[in-house]
């Protein structure tokens, strides 16, 4: 397929760039959302911490 | 005598109109505030380097090279060669050799080199606070919805002729990001380096005047008085020093070219959060960031010479940049429109906050919760639009990294 790709027009190529880049972007998020849903329920805010944390 | 008018005899109408450009954005600059630190500078490199004989970046002047000239033209791979490392300039198909002068040098040690984005990076790292995402993780979305923008006007850049690399840098405008917007273009599309560069900082400075006409556009008046609960929620202190390492290495995985965007960003993050380099992180967010900023605007106003920069391609990259900015905020609405559809009532999301998925930060979030409180003064949407603002700084780097490790998969 990446082939096919590299022999297609710009505009097709930057479609393929759109979709993949899209779909990149909300996967990449989705796994930073899930890694701070973890974290926070694996570590969360304890009232004897620091004064300093938020 | 000869000698001494030798700069007025070099003046051209060219160099006057450049000259007005600078002015221009030292004017906008002052007067207006319109992103001083960084306008300020490029304005008045682009005077610099409009000066007669140009030498803040030939100190010397021009020899011709018959030798390279012949060479580049039976080796045409080798012209960026000459150009990025051997200090030659080409003109009308004729290599001219020269000694750089300081904003060449700054130019090919910290540009060129991405040097300058990444360290830029580590101070914006150092000044992002990452609580309210942690307490409003779902606006994390928002961050992804708004890079729209760059995509489609990546698209929008190849239907009216532009190569796929240089589109995707001008598509990068709507990173809203600066250093993320050089990076790309440093990379992708050298001879549109300084147009880029503009359009992404003059138009991150007017997302006040952007984005509320886009906004109202595709808004009832009954969605933009939507309230939004917020809980105030503490964070660990473990969570806040964990996020940026396991952002750098996730990114690390999915995108590798990413990592010097990412990881530089989320270094400077570390600094702040750790909690024992208080001194390290007050000087990456102030002597850090204000040192690269100022030698970053000066050397981008350097590539702002008059016989590329006064092309028609110019105007056309600016008004992309703005099509790119449109669209972005134009994707993050439309997004909670659609996010809404699925919510129940007294649960939605006030749309304009996916508005604020851009990476304008914090001027986007502030924009947004202007925009409430004129429709309802009681109405306070500020701590929603800074989670969705956090998050789009992450996803114009996530955005920006996809595209540097795709684009080159297509043409090589």
């Amino acid at each position: 397929m990446l082939d096919l790709l590299i022999k297609g027009s710009d505009f097709e190529k930057g479609l393929f760039v759109t979709l993949v880049g899209i779909l990149g972007v909300f996967l990449v998020l989705i796994l930073f959302y899930l890694v701070i849903r973890v974290f926070t329920r694996f570590f969360p805010y304890k009232s004897e911490e620091s004064s300093e944390t938020k | 005598m000869e000698q001494l008018l030798a700069g007025f005899a070099e003046l051209n109408i060219q160099m006057i109109v450049m000259y007005l450009i600078g002015l221009t954005l030292i004017v906008l600059a002052i007067k207006k505030n319109y992103e001083p630190m960084l306008l300020l500078p490029i304005g008045f490199g682009a005077i610099l380097v409009n000066l007669p004989q140009a030498v803040v970046k030939f100190a010397t002047p021009k020899v011709l090279d018959p030798f390279v000239t012949q060479f580049v033209k039976d080796n045409p791979d080798s012209l960026s060669l000459f150009e990025d490392k051997l200090n030659y300039v080409f003109e009308n198909g004729q290599a001219f050799k020269y000694d750089p002068g300081f904003l060449e040098i700054l130019l090919q040690s910290g540009i060129l080199t991405e040097l300058f984005p990444v360290l830029i990076f580590v101070g914006v790292g150092a000044m992002i606070d990452f609580t309210p995402l942690f307490k409003n993780p779902v606006m994390i979305f928002f961050g992804a919805a708004a890079q729209f923008g760059i995509f489609a006007t990546m698209l929008v850049a190849i239907a009216i002729g532009f190569p796929i690399k240089p589109a995707a840098a001008i598509g990068i405008i709507g990173a809203a990001d600066g250093p993320t917007a050089i990076y790309v273009a440093s990379q992708f599309a050298k001879e549109y380096f300084a147009p880029i560069s503009v359009a992404a900082y003059s138009y991150m400075s007017l997302v006040p005047i952007i984005q509320p006409p886009v906004i109202k556009l595709l808004t009832t008046k009954k969605e933009r008085l939507i309230r939004m609960d917020y809980k105030e929620e503490k964070v660990s202190k473990v969570v806040l020093i964990a996020f940026p390492i396991a952002v750098t290495i996730i990114a690390g995985l999915v995108a590798p070219i990413s990592v010097p965007l990412v990881g530089s960003l989320m270094f400077g993050n570390l600094i702040r959060e750790c909690g024992v380099l208080e001194r390290l992180s007050q000087a990456a967010q102030n002597e850090l960031s204000n040192i690269v900023t100022l030698l970053l605007g000066i050397t981008i106003g350097s590539t702002m010479l008059a016989k590329d920069f006064l092309q028609p391609t110019t105007l056309m990259i600016l008004g992309l940049g703005l099509v790119a900015f449109v669209f972005d905020t134009a994707g993050g609405v439309l997004f909670a429109k659609f996010l809404n559809l699925f919510r129940k009532e007294g649960n939605k999301f006030n749309p304009m906050i996916g508005a604020a998925g851009i990476s304008a930060f914090p001027m986007s979030a502030r924009v947004i919760q202007r925009m409430a409180q004129k429709e309802d003064p009681t109405n306070f949407v500020l701590m929603q639009a800074v989670s969705a603002n956090v998050s789009g700084q992450l996803g114009s780097i996530v955005a920006g990294g996809l595209i540097l490790a795709l684009v080159p998969l297509l043409v090589g």
